[in-house]
């Protein structure tokens, strides 16, 4: 009986001991590499195994690799860029969902079904596959190499449109109600009343696409030639093209961290919203 | 409020107005473009040139094989299908494994370290795949990597390997940056899955004597196999579709061992100039993604149908 129950409380101990062994793992192998990034790049250089071990002692730290950066590249315009296009995708694609979130939800609109799935349908096409004639369709407009072509194609999604939707069926009759009872339009509700209460929901939605935007890369990648539209990402994979003999890891991994502080701060400190937007939709960037 | 016997809403009313910003967008920029696809696949097309109806050539080309070459489709459709299955196999079990014993240990510590492993989950996920590509990048390089460092300190590697540059490691480099990337994300999923569900019937099982492994495997997975399902069939999806690891990491290759569909489709597009190639391999990936999604959205409705998930 002793015994058995000895046992039982080894299995017990040996079941915790793997599930925090495999829980610290999980997480070392999550952080560690961003970690030693950031160690790495505050290297003057990496030039075999032997110049490992500097990454953990902090006299020989130094700045270098980001002054040889912001001399190399224009990494100013880059992030300037990034910023433009992330902030103005992010405003007029939760404005535009949340308007037409709202109409499906609560306003009455013929062929309202029609819509509906119009919308919805276009969740089924791999944005991928309409590169080459979005590319045709930029280049006619002449906005290739202008930041427009990497905001206009990023204004309008259905994933916003759903979750404005099932916020705003949430909304209170009674508030729509007295509004137009008050002599609201019907825009005038949407603008003063609905729209400042969804505030929490927008957040999560602006977030998500605010990151979304900035990490994009394919699009970027075919829409941009000249170092004045490019983003962060798609300067940087020119930039490691650009090594023809022998990468020099320091430096790019200075431009890496340059490229991924910015979203990691945003994402600690808006973790619980992000990941509200990202849970109810189910849909990865 | 509206109601069937109202008088039909005019159609140019003020709700209309507000979907129209949205509908013209995705008229313009995804149904179009979508549209244009299809045509071209149907076509001969340098991106300079006159563009030249050719039928349902590029489709057979696609499944014809040149000399010792296989064909593209199914070459590309193989590698694909292997990166795709494999990350979606493992990011699943994985996931799994993290989200039920984290949903077991950190319930009992209070919700700081919760919180902190929330944040490493998170964390991949938010890292822009080109600074991803970058440390794993450097990590695998074969002269000054940690990767053959770690593994020559501890004996287990004579020389270094140049894991990007040989078949079969760079594909396997591929498929641990994106399960490194996507893992904590289902996780996230499968944690808010365990959290919604019923408490009572939990506390009811362990009162009957169901403890630890068998409480696990009689009532928490059946009640968790919506959002599983939900979980593998977005992962499917996504991966299907990846891209950014590839382009930074492999290019493709070695010997086209990483040639992932969408690759292939940018790298006809764009550097072979062969605009109906790349548009008839956009419509096969579209048929694959399109029955996938339609999967997605009934096991979305199947989730929100049940109390929990």
């Amino acid at each position: 009986m002793v015994r058995r129950v000895f046992i039982n409380g080894l299995l017990q101990g040996l079941f915790q001991g793997l599930a925090w062994a495999l829980l610290a793992g999980f997480f070392g192998l999550a952080l560690v590499p961003l970690v030693l990034m950031i160690l790495a790049s505050l290297l003057p250089e990496i030039t075999g195994p032997g110049s490992l071990s500097a990454l953990f002692a902090p006299q020989h730290w130094q700045l270098g690799a980001y002054a040889q950066i912001f001399r190399q590249l224009p990494v100013a315009t880059y992030a300037l860029n990034s910023v433009l296009v992330s902030v103005v995708t992010t405003a007029g694609y939760t404005l535009f969902a949340a308007m037409a979130g709202y109409a499906l939800a609560r306003l009455p609109v013929r062929y309202k079904s029609l819509w509906f799935w119009l919308i919805l349908l276009t969740l089924m096409i791999p944005p991928q596959v309409n590169i080459v004639p979005l590319f045709l369709l930029m280049a006619k407009a002449g906005l290739i190499n202008s930041i427009w072509a990497l905001i206009i194609p990023g204004l309008f999604g259905a994933f916003g449109v759903f979750l404005m939707r099932q916020w705003f069926s949430d909304f209170p009759v009674s508030l729509q109600e007295s509004a137009a009872l008050d002599g609201c339009s019907a825009s005038q509700t949407f603008w003063k009343i609905a729209l400042p209460t969804a505030r929490p929901v927008l957040v999560s939605l602006a977030l998500w696409i605010f990151m979304a935007t900035w990490n994009a890369f394919l699009w970027p990648l075919v829409a941009t030639h000249a170092d004045a539209a490019r983003t962060l990402p798609v300067g940087l994979a020119a930039l490691k093209a650009s090594f023809r003999d022998g990468m020099d890891w320091p430096v790019l991994l200075a431009a890496a961290t340059i490229t991924v502080l910015p979203v990691l701060m945003l994402a600690i400190i808006g973790q619980k919203a992000w990941l509200s937007a990202t849970l109810a939709g189910g849909v990865k960037e | 409020m509206p109601n069937k016997f109202a008088s039909k809403p005019a159609l140019l009313s003020t709700g209309f107005w507000m979907l129209l910003p949205t509908l013209l967008g995705l008229l313009v920029l995804t149904y179009g473009p979508a549209l244009v696809s299809l045509m071209l696949s149907f076509c001969d097309w340098d991106l300079l040139g006159p563009v030249q109806f050719v039928g349902l050539r590029q489709y057979q080309l696609l499944f014809t094989g040149s000399g010792s070459q296989p064909p593209e489709a199914l070459w590309v459709g193989a590698i694909t299908a292997l990166f795709a299955g494999v990350c979606t196999v493992l990011e699943t079990v994985l996931s799994l494994l993290l989200a039920l014993v984290a949903f077991n240990q950190l319930q009992a510590l209070g919700s700081r370290l919760g919180g902190l492993f929330r944040t490493a989950c998170l964390l991949p996920m938010a890292t822009p795949a080109i600074g991803a590509a970058l440390v794993w990048g450097w990590l695998f390089d074969p002269a000054v990597g940690v990767l053959n460092a770690a593994l020559m300190a501890l004996g287990w590697l004579d020389t270094p390997v140049a894991w990007l540059y040989t078949q079969p490691w760079a594909l396997g480099c591929v498929i641990l940056l994106e399960i490194w990337k996507a893992t904590g994300y289902n996780v996230l999923l499968l944690l808010a899955a365990l959290e919604a569900l019923p408490a009572d019937v939990l506390a009811a099982a362990r009162l009957d004597g169901a403890g630890g492994l068998g409480l696990t495997r009689q009532i928490v997975l059946p009640l968790l196999a919506p959002m599983l399902a939900f979980v593998m069939t977005i992962t499917l999806i996504h991966t299907l579709q990846a891209f950014d690891a590839v382009y930074l990491l492999t290019q493709g290759g070695p010997e086209n061992t990483t040639r992932v569909a969408v690759y292939a489709l940018f790298q006809n597009a764009f550097i072979g100039l062969d605009a109906g190639r790349a548009s008839a391999m956009g419509v096969l990936l579209f048929l694959v993604i399109a029955a996938l999604t339609a999967l997605q959205m009934r096991l979305s409705r199947a989730r929100k149908d049940t109390a929990y998930g």
